[in-house]
């Protein structure tokens, strides 16, 4: 719905007007022109002395019919006119100033209002483009020049509509809103003025802790975003970004109380293959770890001794910790028991988390107790004194002898060495995404006339959001089956995606998907609704 | 409407032209004598969406996609016929697919006048969703007879974790 004051409504939408409208032209290409944001904003106003140059009125020169059509299902708003004068200034090969504002992508407005209001107050219904070469006729019999004009909404900006483009990296809970407008503001070059209609928060953050948009087209980014919420985008007639809601059952933005500015209302014969099941298909948020075949994790290999009683190194499964493993289990390539002289120790195995995980040697208490020996007995060794045999008249060295015992025991110390040569094994796990899908069918279809219709957005995480998406799609779809037509008094507060309620039959809401008209000078043009009925 | 037509018909053909989609290994690959002259082929079966498609091929030597085993998701490719190959692993596994019914809203009018409107229902239906695993010693037993089913057999579940078949 187009915001309009109280005034502006009370003569717009009154018994009595006197309609008028303004075909403006601005010259965007030549330096020192106003940028299309500065002409959106209204900082580039007609009486502007700055720009005034830059400016064409060319409502006196509109022949009739100017036509303006609004398709609606994400296409862009066509603006077609004729213009008419005695001089031939509009001829592209003429090489008059006035050439110049027929040019391609030059900017065009139309802006409608009433005698009654003042023309500052009056409303933008289009915004756009020239598009190609303005056709220009010279016609000897008729003694006439014509130009004939055709401009399409911003919508159909090229770089909008066609040129992909990659976006920064974004983290998790980051609201789709922001995302949207970084894309409108970096990759459309829309300023803040052109983005006020704009939500800047949508209610709903990212999932995963990197999100990009990799060769999308600024639109189609935006759009599949908005898919998110239920709603799609569009330019106003001021030119600036908008959104509107596809939830056909919400109540009426609308309510004409009587039907005295309605011309007809019609239920059009029409073909539609009408989709009455929906399935949508996301990512879960969660992501899903995919056993890889078992594989070695890591490999290490622990020097043993007398010196440590617990010998114990930590392995991972990667360097940077980045693999992920199940079931990891320790094979002994080499035991340090398989030693010269003893057993050595016990090995064990500990998984400290999926990354990593600790070997263990521990050394028998033996070799413990071989230590602690070895620090008594040469202590003691020095206080044995040797024995003297008086009948061999010999000095027996009792105390070399015990030493010499002792040495042997410091001999098998030395020889507690050993080195055991260790593996893990284990189940690696790849984490990859995990799609999740929602399938909304109407009730009672017959298996053979089932219509799906797919949607594949990657911004679903949930299954609730997504069941809602889907219930709200479905809705929509089936609303599409049933075309509504009407004509009303041109209304300018109506715009695509609004829903308005006709006082017939017990009451008709229709949900509006396109409009367009016929502007001729000295009458209210009739505007031509079409859209589906709400249920 | 000749624009919806169009639409549908634009619809059909982005479809028609998708010539990659994602799928999930479900089976070991086994070597199967692929043509008349007996070659043979490392195939295996495959899993895109809710469809299983026995002896599926994989594009090249890809020893990394041999190797691979039952619940690797793996990208494929379609020939314009509809036959497909593996090309290689993907980051994309697939998850359950909740379906539902819904009645829709409606606005009938009444014998009086005016206009009675029914709410939509959503009914929550079926879940579903496929995994493969080996057969753990207690189902051995069970699926086909003891000693029939060979040690570390394959076998393909639903969502719930339920037996369905021996791959």
């Amino acid at each position: 719905m187009r915001k309009m004051t109280d005034t502006q409504t009370s003569i717009l939408e009154g018994d009595v007007r006197q309609y008028r409208y303004r075909l403006e032209i601005w010259d965007v290409l030549t330096s020192g022109a106003p940028t299309i944001a500065q002409i959106v904003n209204g900082s580039a106003a007609a009486a502007s002395a700055t720009f005034s140059a830059f400016y064409l009125d060319a409502t006196p020169f509109v022949g009739q019919p100017l036509r303006l059509d609004e398709p609606g299902d994400k296409r862009a708003a066509h603006l077609t006119f004729t213009l008419l004068d005695i001089s031939g200034q509009f001829n592209p090969d003429g090489g008059t100033a006035t050439a110049t504002f027929v040019q391609n992508n030059q900017v065009v407005r139309l802006v409608e209002g009433d005698e009654a209001l003042a023309s500052a107050s009056w409303i933008a219904t289009f915004t756009g483009h020239i598009r190609g070469q303005v056709g220009f006729t010279t016609d000897r019999e008729g003694i006439r020049f014509q130009a004939s004009v055709a401009a399409y909404g911003r919508r159909a900006t090229p770089r909008y509509l066609k040129q992909g483009f990659t976006s920064q990296t974004y983290g998790k809970q980051v609201d789709l809103g922001r995302i949207a407008i970084d894309v409108a503001r970096q990759q459309m070059g829309l300023g803040d003025d052109e983005l006020n209609r704009a939500p800047i928060a949508l209610g709903r953050g990212t999932q995963f802790a990197a999100n990009s948009i990799v060769d999308l087209t600024p639109l189609e980014a935006i759009d599949k975003i908005l898919e998110v919420v239920g709603q799609a985008s569009d330019f106003d007639g001021d030119g600036r970004l908008r959104y509107y809601n596809r939830d056909v059952t919400r109540g009426a933005d609308k309510q004409y109380d009587t039907l005295q500015l309605i011309g007809s209302v019609t239920i059009p014969q029409a073909e539609i293959e009408a989709f009455n099941s929906v399935k949508l298909i996301g990512l879960d948020k969660q992501i899903a770890l995919v056993e890889q075949p078992e594989q070695a994790l890591a490999r290490a290999m622990i020097p043993v001794g007398f010196w440590r009683p617990t010998h114990e190194i930590e392995v991972l499964w990667s360097e940077d910790r980045s693999l992920r493993a199940r079931n990891a289990t320790l094979a002994v390539l080499t035991s340090v028991n398989q030693s010269l002289l003893f057993e050595l120790g016990t090995e064990r195995f500990t998984v400290i988390d999926d990354f990593s995980g600790r070997i263990s040697v521990d050394i028998t208490s033996y070799v413990n107790g071989l230590l602690t020996m070895i620090g008594v007995t040469l202590a003691a060794k020095a206080l044995i004194p040797d024995v003297l045999n008086v009948f061999a008249a010999i000095t027996i060295p009792v105390g070399r002898i015990i030493e010499a015992l002792l040495m042997a025991e410091i001999y098998l110390a030395l020889a507690t060495v050993s080195s055991g040569q260790y593996e893990v094994r284990g189940t690696a796990l790849l984490p990859v995404y995990q799609e999740l899908s929602v399938i909304v069918t109407a009730d009672g279809v017959l298996d053979y006339l089932l219509n799906q219709k797919e949607i594949r957005n990657d911004w679903f995480n949930e299954l609730t959001e997504m069941t809602t998406v889907a219930q709200l799609e479905l809705i929509f779809e089936d609303a599409q089956a049933k075309p509504r037509e009407f004509s009303v008094h041109n209304d300018l507060e109506l715009e695509i995606g609004d829903i308005v309620y006709l006082p017939i039959g017990g009451g008709l809401r229709i949900w509006i998907e396109s409009f367009s008209k016929e502007i001729a000078r000295g009458m209210v043009p009739m505007m031509r609704v079409a859209g589906y009925k709400c249920p | 409407m000749p624009r919806d037509l169009l639409r549908i018909l634009l619809a059909e053909r982005a479809q028609a032209t998708i010539p990659e989609m994602d799928g999930e290994i479900i089976s070991r690959f086994t070597l199967v004598p692929f043509d008349t002259g007996g070659t043979l082929m490392p195939v295996a079966e495959v899993r895109i969406g809710g469809d299983i498609v026995s002896g599926v091929p994989v594009a090249a030597n890809n020893q990394e996609l041999l190797e691979a085993i039952p619940g690797t998701p793996v990208r494929l490719r379609r020939s314009q016929t509809g036959r497909i190959e593996i090309v290689g692993l993907s980051k994309r596994a697939f998850g359950n697919t909740y379906s539902f019914t819904l009645v829709l809203p409606r606005s009938l009018p009444t014998t009086s006048g005016g206009l009675i409107t029914t709410s939509s229902i959503l009914i929550s239906g079926a879940v579903s969703g496929f995994s493969s695993r080996t057969v753990t010693l207690g189902e051995l037993a069970t699926v086909s007879g003891f000693g029939f089913t060979p040690l570390e057999a394959l076998a393909l579940y639903n969502q719930s974790n339920t037996f369905l078949r021996l791959l």
